[in-house]
């Protein structure tokens, strides 16, 4: 009796769990795979859809592995998907899409029916990375260096960042979806093209802020540490930056913030904990430091402040007020900088 | 198997059977923890006299053995009540379940037939003996309580500040009595298993009630603070699994990559035992007006949910 209960309860998990499903199952050539879609302003302000998917050859080795990149426009994204040019002639599966590149001439309506087709789209996966870059058709048109997907090459470049320099990019689709609903801001890692030749290569320019779903500010590399510094985004890593002339190259093993709202005032004090991995710092002392880092972390939040409407260091949420973004005029920074012990 | 023996038992049944509403939409998250913390003490207080009335009313073998009419009139509308409310918890249960597995695991299938091939399931589970159920609880619930602890850790890297949950929650919220509350949607099916245990020998196991609430409770509130950490509330309340979206942000993740079986695990047993306890306790009502009876109406009952799901 009991091998009778547990018999239809396996079948079920076996039928009903898994990457593939009873009633959709295909084999890996009879589909092409989603590696990665860029999102342009096309001709006509059509919304211009670029696809890199996964070829599989039957039979053949992991290196021969290839990507294709198709293209095509249309009103909704659904309907560029629809038309894409090149004859393709399997279905297109979203779920292993891993990055989303957003062309900087997008519109702020276009760039709203992307991530409502992205929230719609059940298949790709809430956490695949959004980024940006001037066409996001020439990005994943690139030549890949490490792996033979451009796309996944891109995502390793970001997590590869993430790791290295500590900036937390935040730029997961779930994580974008999040800013543009609480502050309607959001920041991106922003890609640049370089032709050279025939071939064109790329790179990580830093981070591009959006708001209201229009770019807004272009930071490079080590701004990005200053505003994944500020926006509490920060994990752990090294990153430079330059005060007085003087050029800093902090190890952070570990970070944290805190922001702080005054009532009845609009004064808001971010104080923001960093303990420096010891071995590898040895160019100035602590003090030194945290002046500077003090001095630099104003005049970029300054600058920043000046060029921006929305709250983007989300500073109302983490001091827990609801006041208008933009309201924080007054605002002072804190490092506390250590070292690790031992 | 004494039924007295089987507190342990109970306990795992009652908190898997509160902590299956974990499969439903988190459109009020941080006001919900907070309705979570407030009313489950608080329920304890209402929980004595409930756990005594139901005993009584629930407690009577056969409405045979009730000598006046009126007691009896009044039991058997009473039966019939609590006989439709396990009935509509049944149907909501596995519709939203059949539900989730026909959008999210097998898309292209029908709902209805999703919902017909695990009611089976669980029509056939309640028309065994209870100790059946019983028993495959105290098994599911290691199994839950094990896959809830693996994925509240592996998050943990995942997490927003802890100190801006803080800062969001709001005691003033609590005012506004939202029906979509996730907590309201926690407790409202307690009824149906404090009649199903008030209709086993023995009735009622206080303690058990007490302790199968509190873990049902801190599950549910684990997985709710887990949602509430890795996805801002806002967000939280667009997603329509938030459970199952949450393992797809652990998946990321280079250690775990494959967590989504173990949320599968949590909600399949979780429908399983929350639509069987339905079931089950619907047999035990009717078999309160003849012994067979119990046999005919659950199948029965089965068949309006699918038809239900069909007119839907």
């Amino acid at each position: 009796m009991r091998k009778l209960l547990i018999l239809p309860l396996v079948l079920l998990l076996l039928a009903t769990t898994g990457c593939r499903n009873i009633t959709q199952a295909r084999e890996p050539e009879q589909e092409y795979l989603a590696a990665a879609m860029g999102f342009d302003r096309g001709e006509g302000d059509l919304l211009e859809v670029t696809l890199e998917v996964i070829v599989f050859s039957v039979g053949a080795a992991e290196d021969s592995i290839e990507s294709r990149l198709f293209s095509g426009t249309g009103h909704t994204v659904k309907e560029a998907v629809g038309n894409l040019s090149g004859e393709v002639a399997k279905t297109i599966v979203f779920s292993h899409c891993a990055l989303l590149v957003l062309g900087e001439t997008l519109s702020a309506g276009q760039l709203d029916e992307v991530f409502r087709f992205c929230a719609a789209e059940p298949n790709i996966s809430i956490s695949a990375l959004v980024a940006a870059a001037p066409h996001a058709g020439k990005l994943l048109s690139c030549q890949s260096i490490s792996t033979p997907i451009t796309g996944y090459d891109l995502t390793g470049v970001l997590q590869q960042k993430r790791r290295d320099w500590g900036v937390g990019l935040s730029n997961r689709l779930y994580e974008v979806e999040s800013g543009r609903l609480n502050t309607e801001c959001f920041a991106l890692p922003f890609f640049t093209v370089i032709r050279e030749g025939e071939e064109s290569s790329y790179t990580l320019h830093g981070i591009r802020i959006y708001e209201n779903d229009l770019p807004s500010l272009t930071l490079n590399l080590s701004e990005s540490a200053f505003y994944s510094l500020l926006s509490g985004s920060f994990k752990s890593g090294s990153f430079y930056f330059e005060s007085d002339g003087i050029v800093y190259q902090p190890e952070v093993r570990r970070y944290s913030s805190k922001v702080r709202a005054a009532r009845g005032i609009n004064r808001v004090e971010i104080s923001i904990r960093l303990i420096l991995e010891k071995e590898r710092y040895s160019m100035t002392d602590n003090d030194t430091l945290k002046t500077a880092l003090e001095r630099a972390a104003a005049r970029f939040y300054n600058s920043v402040a000046a060029n921006c409407r929305t709250d983007i260091f989300n500073l109302g949420k983490r001091a827990g007020t609801k006041g208008a973004p933009g309201d924080f005029s007054d605002v002072s920074i804190r490092f506390d900088v250590r070292e690790r012990p031992g | 198997m004494q039924y007295n023996s089987l507190n342990l038992h109970r306990i795992c049944l009652l908190s898997l059977f509160l902590f299956g509403v974990v499969i439903n939409k988190l459109t009020d998250g941080s006001t919900g923890l907070l309705w979570l913390l407030i009313g489950t003490p608080a329920l304890f207080l209402v929980m004595p006299p409930l756990m005594k009335l139901f005993d009584r009313l629930f407690g009577v073998e056969s409405l045979k053995s009730v000598s006046s009419p009126a007691k009896k009139a009044g039991l058997a509308a009473l039966y019939i009540l609590s006989g439709l409310f396990a009935l509509w918890t049944a149907y909501f249960t596995s519709f939203r379940y059949a539900d989730f597995i026909a959008s999210a695991m097998i898309p292209g299938i029908p709902v209805v037939w999703v919902q017909l091939l695990f009611l089976l399931v669980c029509l056939w589970l309640s028309l065994k003996d209870p100790t059946v159920i019983l028993k495959i609880a105290l098994v599911g619930f290691v199994a839950v309580v094990l896959s809830v602890l693996l994925l509240f850790a592996v998050s943990i890297p995942h997490f927003a500040s802890p100190g801006s949950l803080l800062k969001s929650l709001d005691f003033g919220s609590l005012t506004d009595l939202n029906p979509d509350n996730p907590v309201l949607r926690f407790f409202l099916p307690l009824p149906v298993i404090l009649v199903l245990f008030a209709c086993l020998p023995g009735g009622i196991n206080k303690k058990s009630v007490y302790w199968g609430t509190l873990v049902g409770a801190a599950l549910f509130g684990l997985s709710m603070l887990q949602l509430l950490l890795i996805f801002d509330g806002e967000y939280l309340a667009t997603l329509d699994y938030p459970y199952l979206s949450s393992v797809s942000v652990l998946a990321a993740d280079e250690v775990f990559l494959r967590l989504d079986g173990l949320v599968y695990a949590i909600l399949y047993v979780c429908f399983f035992l929350k639509s069987s306890v339905c079931l089950l306790t619907i047999r035990l009502l009717s078999q309160k007006f003849g012994r067979r009876l119990g046999y005919i109406i659950t199948p029965a009952c089965t068949a309006v949910i699918i038809l239900c799901s069909l007119l839907a």
